[in-house]
């Protein structure tokens, strides 16, 4: 592809996972071959984070114990327990568990 | 709510998806009803992970179906309700007749007994033959070794496979031809003695073939179920590492894996190799820092699941102590 390249991980999220489920049952009924499922995925790919950077204004901010950390090939992930995370419009939610994937923002074609 | 929001987002997300695969489709020589069903099927999906209220047209009948079912679960509710009522005010009857009548005091007497009886005769079994049960097993292992060697005719299929469990069936067999009675209290003396994961195991051993060799003695020392017990604990870590090398890795991915089945059964159900992971988010980090044990990161661009529903967001910030 030429032009900037995009994370591949939004496909771990639950509208890229229902994509990839959709573009599964084409191909299961040969209606589509793998390789547009592929151009598919990398639309998505770049339409997501566009879309990301673009469109949200939402905010959010949140307290826990971080159980693990992890930063590998420029991916942090950590696991926080017992975390409080505050929305926007004074929305509280409450995890006992929760896992964050984060990517370098300075890498991400942008 | 950036749960309205996420379901904006998704919505201009499939739209421009679809938009701009056209081309593909079209260079692919795929006919533009098959991207219009992948639209299609994309929101079924994305609707049916119930991750937030879409203002698709589809979504209005399921709307309709859950109020149903929930109009349908408060029936059952009730009904339960209205039954386990009624035992509780029987209950309390009994209570004050027995209150009342000194008949009831005595028929609650001869319970105590009964009962008493049963706990005596429980310890009977349990305390006397404790010792007992050691030596038979011990006893038990020499002469299923014996059998096996001179008579295994009859029984020579069980008799391998019970070599190792010192156990439960192994004396109703070969016990016949010495002592029935010291037998059978070796029995009741493993089920009563034993924890659960004894009586499964030999449950297995009965239910699987019996040539199990004695290299099941350390599968059955692997599988005391204490990995499960303590699935909830640190320690199944531990019993973890014991296991082989990367199983503990591995366990921890279990583990989410396991609290995502256990939210969100219909993705499972639906979703084949494609389940939607709870309680993650899936962002970009601008600045990750740490002072001491503690953690601050800013973060943007996210996408995440908490509790089965979507958000998003633009910017948040993290602080959390290790």
């Amino acid at each position: 592809m030429n032009g900037p390249s995009y994370y591949e991980f939004y496909r771990r999220s639950t509208v890229g996972a229902t994509l990839a489920d959709a573009l599964d049952t084409l191909i299961v009924d040969q209606r589509i071959q793998p390789q547009l499922a592929m151009k598919v995925l990398a639309n998505f790919d770049r339409v997501t984070s566009d879309h990301l950077r673009s469109d949200v204004r939402a905010k959010m901010t949140f307290k826990g114990h971080l159980s693990t950390y992890r930063f590998c090939d420029d991916v942090w992930t950590f696991v926080i327990k017992d975390v409080n995370m505050k929305l926007d419009d004074n929305e509280v939610l409450d995890v006992g568990k929760f896992k964050i994937v984060a990517c370098n923002s300075k890498k991400s074609g942008e | 709510m950036s749960n309205k929001a996420c379901a904006d987002l998704y919505t201009s997300i499939i739209e421009d998806v679809i938009l701009e695969s056209r081309q593909d489709f079209e260079n692919a020589g795929i006919d533009e009803q098959t991207l219009q069903d992948l639209r299609d099927i994309w929101r079924q999906r994305l609707m049916a992970s119930k991750v937030a209220r879409f203002g698709w047209p589809e979504e209005q009948e399921d709307a309709n179906e859950d109020s149903k079912a929930a109009e349908n679960t408060e029936k059952v509710l009730g009904g339960d309700e209205s039954e386990e009522i009624k035992p509780l005010i029987i209950k309390k009857e009994d209570e004050a007749d027995s209150l009342d009548n000194e008949g009831g005091d005595h028929d609650n007497d001869n319970e105590d007994d009964v009962f008493a009886d049963h706990k005596e005769s429980s310890t009977a079994t349990t305390t006397a033959p404790a010792p007992a049960a050691t030596t038979n097993s011990s006893d038990n292992v020499a002469t299923t070794t014996t059998t096996t060697t001179t008579t295994s005719n009859p029984t020579g299929l069980a008799i391998p496979g019970l070599n190792q469990n010192d156990g439960l069936v192994v004396p109703s067999i070969v016990g016949k031809p010495k002592k029935p009675t010291s037998v059978t209290f070796s029995i009741r003396n493993n089920q009563l003695d034993g924890s659960f994961d004894f009586s499964f195991d030999e449950d297995d051993n009965d239910i699987k073939p019996n040539f199990n060799n004695n290299n099941n003695n350390n599968n059955d020392v692997d599988d005391d179920d204490d990995d499960d017990d303590d699935d909830d604990d640190l320690g199944s870590d531990l019993g973890a590492d014991s296991d082989a090398i990367n199983s503990d890795l591995d366990d921890s991915d279990d583990e989410d894996d396991d609290d995502a089945d256990g939210d969100g059964e219909d993705a499972d159900g639906e979703g084949a190799g494609n389940d939607i992971e709870q309680n993650i988010m899936l962002c970009l980090y601008d600045r990750v820092q740490r002072v001491r044990n503690r953690w601050k990161c800013s973060l943007k661009d996210g996408l995440m699941n908490i509790n089965g529903k979507d958000y998003v967001f633009q910017k948040a910030s993290g602080d959390s102590e290790w």
